[in-house]
């Protein structure tokens, strides 16, 4: 099966520090933002920095990021089901293709991109509660899941724009980014 | 659509994450974590210790705060509670000396049954360093008199000099103006207990018109003689604290030292009517 890309030098190496920059991103969401997480919540590092990751490397990037980001969260914060490799990936593809094909990348898009992201992935947070907890009211779950986590994760996920910029910047020397 | 969608890319990376979806889920159900899964774990939990270190750090300092209000708050509580608790000490303290003035007040009249007695207490004094005169808060309204007397457990104050409505002014012991008939305890000579301006001052008084022969000595107590009808046989006066000759006549003159210190006196008792002693 031909996957349509090539394999670089460069590109191996933007793949480990990325990949690096989500095994942190991973521990500061389990181990620092779980104890410290604003409105009681722990804030999505990782699915913004899917986001982040595609806005700079297109959906290719996007998709393999999302993946790797999926399977790293679940690896050392997840129990049991583990769902979130798929959705992660879906969004990183989709958005990489959005910023690519539609928008400008600038720190505005992102922003918009990040509002509606998670408004999705608040939407996936509830099929899962309703999976694993059906019992649990809608109004339960919208007031003190799902709210309090969008509005810690759009708010932390400035931190992930202001990291993952000056990576991406060095690996795309040339190219006017935002 | 087809061509995003459809590309061999994405259908790639869709078996992928199928893989990683399926895999795992069915591997943890079974009860084991997978290779991969089981790698990773090793090293992200490793990397987490250091960040739960400072995150520990950080949620020290910040209960340090969260402790430093609570603590704050509760030292207000405590602070409030414990002037509370000290008025009611005082407030206790105040009924207790009471309780015992009234016992002292009762045990008196049961001692003394012919007394018929007043209690009072001191509301004012003469401005000076020993008071000679001082006012109680009974009156005319509580058929008080002149010339009654007046007493604590521990002897002889004075004798009411004026008389007003509700007050009454008090002349002690060391007045110059007053005078007692005495007796000295041990030996029952007879003396005259005056005032004496140079004594004032420390509180002393004198015992005058002794005989030259007396049997007297330091320390002997010296009772109201009842002679002269103000004040009732068997009252302290005081004790003697020095005897020098009368530098005018042959006599003996013994110093006294007043039983009741008249600078703490805060509550008294009038002796309203009692049995005068007939020799």
């Amino acid at each position: 099966m031909n996957l349509n890309f090539d394999i670089k030098k460069t590109t191996v190496l933007k793949m480990l520090t990325y990949l690096g920059l989500l095994c942190f991103f991973a521990v500061l969401q389990t181990a620092f933002f779980s104890r410290f997480g604003l409105f009681d919540s722990t804030p999505d590092l990782m699915f913004a920095g899917v986001i982040t990751i595609s806005m700079f490397e297109g959906e290719k990037g996007g998709g393999i990021a999302g993946i790797a980001a999926g399977f790293l969260i679940e690896s050392i914060g997840g129990v049991g089901l583990s769902l979130l490799p798929l959705p992660y990936m879906l969004c990183g593809y989709i958005c990489g293709l959005c910023f690519n094909y539609i928008y400008n990348r600038n720190f505005a898009t992102w922003a918009l991109f990040i509002l509606i992201s998670f408004i999705f992935r608040e939407v996936f947070t509830l099929m899962y509660i309703s999976i694993i907890r059906p019992s649990t009211s809608f109004f339960y779950a919208f007031r003190s899941v799902l709210l309090p986590e969008y509005f810690s994760s759009v708010l932390a996920a400035p931190l992930l724009y202001f990291l993952i910029r000056p990576v991406a910047k060095l690996f795309h020397r040339g190219r006017s980014l935002s | 659509m087809k061509r995003f969608f459809g590309s061999n890319f994405f259908i790639g990376l869709l078996i992928v994450a199928i893989i990683l979806v399926t895999v795992p889920s069915v591997l943890s159900f079974m009860g084991f974590s997978g290779y991969v899964r089981n790698a990773f774990g090793v090293v992200l939990t490793t990397l987490q210790h250091p960040v739960t270190f400072v995150a520990d750090a950080i949620d020290g300092y910040r209960m340090y705060f969260r402790e430093f209000d609570r603590l704050r708050d509760e030292n207000i509580q405590l602070r409030e509670k414990l002037l509370a608790l000290e008025d009611k000490i005082y407030n206790a303290q105040l009924l207790e000396e009471e309780n015992n003035w009234l016992r002292t007040y009762l045990s008196l009249q049961r001692e003394h049954t012919d007394y018929q007695l007043e209690p009072a207490t001191v509301v004012g004094r003469e401005a000076g360093n020993y008071m000679t005169v001082f006012t109680i808060n009974r009156g005319s309204l509580h058929n008080i008199k002149v010339n009654m007397p007046v007493i604590t457990p521990e002897g002889i104050v004075g004798y009411v000099a004026e008389v007003g409505l509700t007050w009454s002014k008090v002349s002690t012991l060391i007045d110059t103006a007053t005078a007692v008939g005495a007796y000295i305890e041990r030996s029952g000579a007879l003396g005259l207990v005056e005032g004496e301006y140079s004594l004032r001052d420390q509180g002393l008084c004198k015992l005058d018109y002794l005989d030259p022969e007396v049997d007297i000595s330091v320390g002997d107590r010296v009772l109201s003689s009842g002679l002269g009808s103000v004040y009732p046989r068997g009252l302290l006066i005081g004790k003697i604290v020095e005897i020098i000759p009368n530098a005018y006549s042959r006599n003996l003159i013994a110093i006294i030292k007043t039983e009741v210190d008249l600078e703490s006196l805060s509550q008294v008792m009038i002796i309203k009517s009692f049995d005068v002693y007939v020799e």
